[in-house]
């Protein structure tokens, strides 16, 4: 599958449009401390959906 | 002889280990439930502990016994004072983000209480853990309530929808730049596992959509989180909808059952895989593109497109705007399906294309193709193979007049590829979700239907290129399955041309190139009226209450889509090399 930044600005867009949970921040930070410290190994696609989607003017 | 004597002399003397909850919580979390190789403290992260008690309910059965699933009988638990209660401490683990003291005790009294509890044990002794699993599933379930989803809403966001999304946002910055990418900056498994400790290798968690109404299984359990397999197995993408708007309109779909002609030499033998095996056959749509004698040049894009576009045009008599164009299996080439795409997308104002593709890639893969639109843009594209071969025998060979291609007397299957086996959930709208299936897949269960009915999709579309959709047939017979568990509305969209390939010179015409089944109605055959080129489907949605098993209801959260009419298009002038359209 392949994502565009357009879809990407979408969903920022969407997020900032709500309230965010109160201390937000601090309860993410405290979560990003017990996550895993070692990256998640990214998936070969198969060719079809490893072709990246090419954005024609994204602000 | 006695048992015993059979069993010593058979060299049983000791009884076989069984599996324990502890040994299933150190299988699901092997560096334990913070990441730290401890597992005395609950985890933080709901869907973690919801992936180890699932797991647990799962292997051990036990939403089966009366206490949970059996609201007459005397020691059923679920009562309407523990669902206030179990929706209270995940309301609470909702709103602040830490897991509430219940649910640490409740840990602690699994882990240290009953950890070398055997998980098939089923003496009413067993209940005391039983309960407490199943009260953590639901609670954890509780906790993640529009988690896959935002709400539109002035109020407060819940910390797990926000957090998750928040992370989608990080994890379709870097997948923009490279499509294989996987993870946020929380969830290391994003759009394939919403865990953070449970290896994807094992098991994966991610959002649903529809709990199934009938059946007693652990999918009858949650609204908001489904229990799927390993990504090595299939892999389940989900992203969350661009559009979080609350749609009331009808979502509206032309179908387009291209081909609308298949000439016999479209199938062709592949190279013979040697003697004693099954040989093989390929498809090849270049040669249904162009059904014009006198045209020499192949079918550009641009030309392909504008067919497309007229339609559009032409269906805007009756209504607008039309959302989706949808295409049976192998319509086009993945090369020429791409372009196609960009041309609608910068030009016809469509929401989504889905069309069936042939790719060369990887020894030939047969896919649907999904390109997903907004405001002239390209936002998504994916490709997912299909996970069976079409097997070919000497009664479908001769059902479908190929006989002076393919030998009757042999077996053909599809020369394709089907390792990488996938499937995507496009969130289309706010609270409602697309699947798609590919022919052959609609009617095997494993592993693809696991995933539909875990997820629970709102809409499945299968890609078909077979026979007239009638009800009795296959394709009705599997579109009532998965209308009933998990619920999902389904269509089935085959080509004319296969249609016509399988009535015999003479017979009437069979024109039913699709099917609609929804949960709670009749199956209805949709025909291609004579002379049109496409269907205009009109789908309504309405918000509907679901229930657990357990009897919790998920507040009207449920999309359910309706047939609301079907309309006949027929293209003003439509091109030569399309062929006679019967």
């Amino acid at each position: 599958m392949a994502v565009s930044r357009t879809f990407t600005n979408l969903l920022e867009q969407n997020l900032k449009k709500v309230r965010p949970p109160s201390e937000y921040e601090t309860l993410r930070q405290k979560l990003m401390e017990s996550r895993p410290s070692h990256k998640a190994t990214p998936i070969k696609q198969s060719p079809e959906n490893s072709l990246k989607i090419k954005d024609r003017d994204v602000e | 002889m006695t048992d015993s004597a059979i069993i010593e002399t058979a060299g049983f003397a000791k009884e076989a280990r069984r599996l324990t909850v502890s040994d299933i919580v150190r299988i699901v979390l092997p560096d334990g439930t913070l990441g730290t190789n401890n597992w005395d403290d609950v985890c933080k992260w709901p869907p973690d502990l919801f992936a180890a008690v699932a797991f647990i309910t799962d292997r051990s059965g036990l939403y089966s016994q009366q206490t949970f699933a059996a609201n007459w009988s005397d020691d059923f638990g679920c009562t309407d004072e523990w669902i206030e209660r179990v929706r209270m401490i995940g309301s609470e683990w909702a709103d602040t983000g830490n897991p509430p003291n219940d649910v640490k005790t409740m840990w602690q009294d699994l882990i240290n209480k009953h950890g070398s509890d055997p998980i098939d044990d089923p003496s009413p002794r067993a209940l005391a853990w039983k309960r407490i699993v199943f009260d953590l599933l639901v609670v954890a379930d509780e906790a993640c309530a529009g988690v896959g989803f935002l709400p539109d809403t002035e109020d407060e966001v819940g910390f797990f929808p926000y957090a998750v999304y928040a992370d989608y946002v990080i994890l379709t910055r870097r997948a923009s730049e490279d499509p294989d990418h996987v993870g946020g900056d929380l969830l290391p498994h994003l759009p394939f596992s919403l865990c953070m400790h449970v290896p994807r290798s094992l098991l994966c968690v991610q959002p649903k959509t529809t709990t199934p109404s009938v059946g007693c299984t652990v999918r009858s359990l949650t609204h908001n989180l489904a229990l799927l397999p390993s990504v090595a197995n299939v892999r389940t993408s989900w992203y969350p909808p661009y559009d979080t708007r609350q749609h009331n309109e009808p979502f509206n779909i032309l179908v387009v059952p291209f081909p609308f002609s298949i000439p016999g030499r479209c199938f062709s033998p592949a190279p013979n895989p040697g003697k004693d095996r099954d040989p093989t056959f390929r498809l090849d749509p270049s040669k249904w593109m162009n059904r014009d004698p006198a045209r020499l040049a192949p079918v550009s894009a641009r030309e392909f497109a504008d067919f497309l576009c007229g339609l559009i045009k032409a269906a805007g008599s009756e209504l607008e705007p039309v959302h989706a164009i949808v295409m049976p299996e192998t319509a086009l080439h993945f090369e020429l399906a791409n372009e196609v795409a960009e041309i609608l997308a910068a030009e016809c104002g469509l929401d989504m294309l889905l069309t069936g593709v042939v790719s060369t890639h990887d020894g030939g893969r047969n896919q649907a193709a999904m390109y997903h639109f907004r405001e002239n843009r390209l936002l998504q594209r994916w490709f997912q193979s299909k996970h069976h071969r079409w097997c070919l025998n000497g009664d479908q060979i001769r059902r479908y007049h190929l006989g002076h291609v393919l030998d009757p007397h042999a077996k053909w299957w599809e020369h394709i590829n089907v390792s990488d086996r996938a499937c995507y959930i496009t969130s289309f709208r706010s609270y409602a979700t697309l699947c798609v299936l590919i022919c052959e897949d609609l009617a095997r269960f494993d592993p693809v239907l696991t995933v539909m009915n875990a997820i629970g999709p709102n809409l499945v579309i299968a890609l078909l290129m077979d026979g007239p959709q009638l009800e009795q047939r296959w394709p009705g017979r599997y579109a009532t399955v998965l209308a009933e568990d998990p619920g999902s509305a389904v269509l089935t969209v085959t080509s004319l041309g296969m249609v016509d390939r399988s009535r015999n010179p003479g017979d009437p015409e069979n024109r039913e190139i699709a099917l609609w089944k929804e949960p709670n109605g009749k199956a209805q055959m949709l025909k291609l009226p004579k002379g049109n080129h496409g269907l205009l489907l009109s789908l309504s949605n309405r918000l509907v209450e679901q229930f657990t098993l357990d009897g919790r209801g998920d507040g009207e959260m449920t999309m359910q889509f309706t047939l609301g009419a079907a309309h006949g298009v027929t293209h003003p002038d439509p091109p030569g090399w399309i062929g006679q359209v019967p």
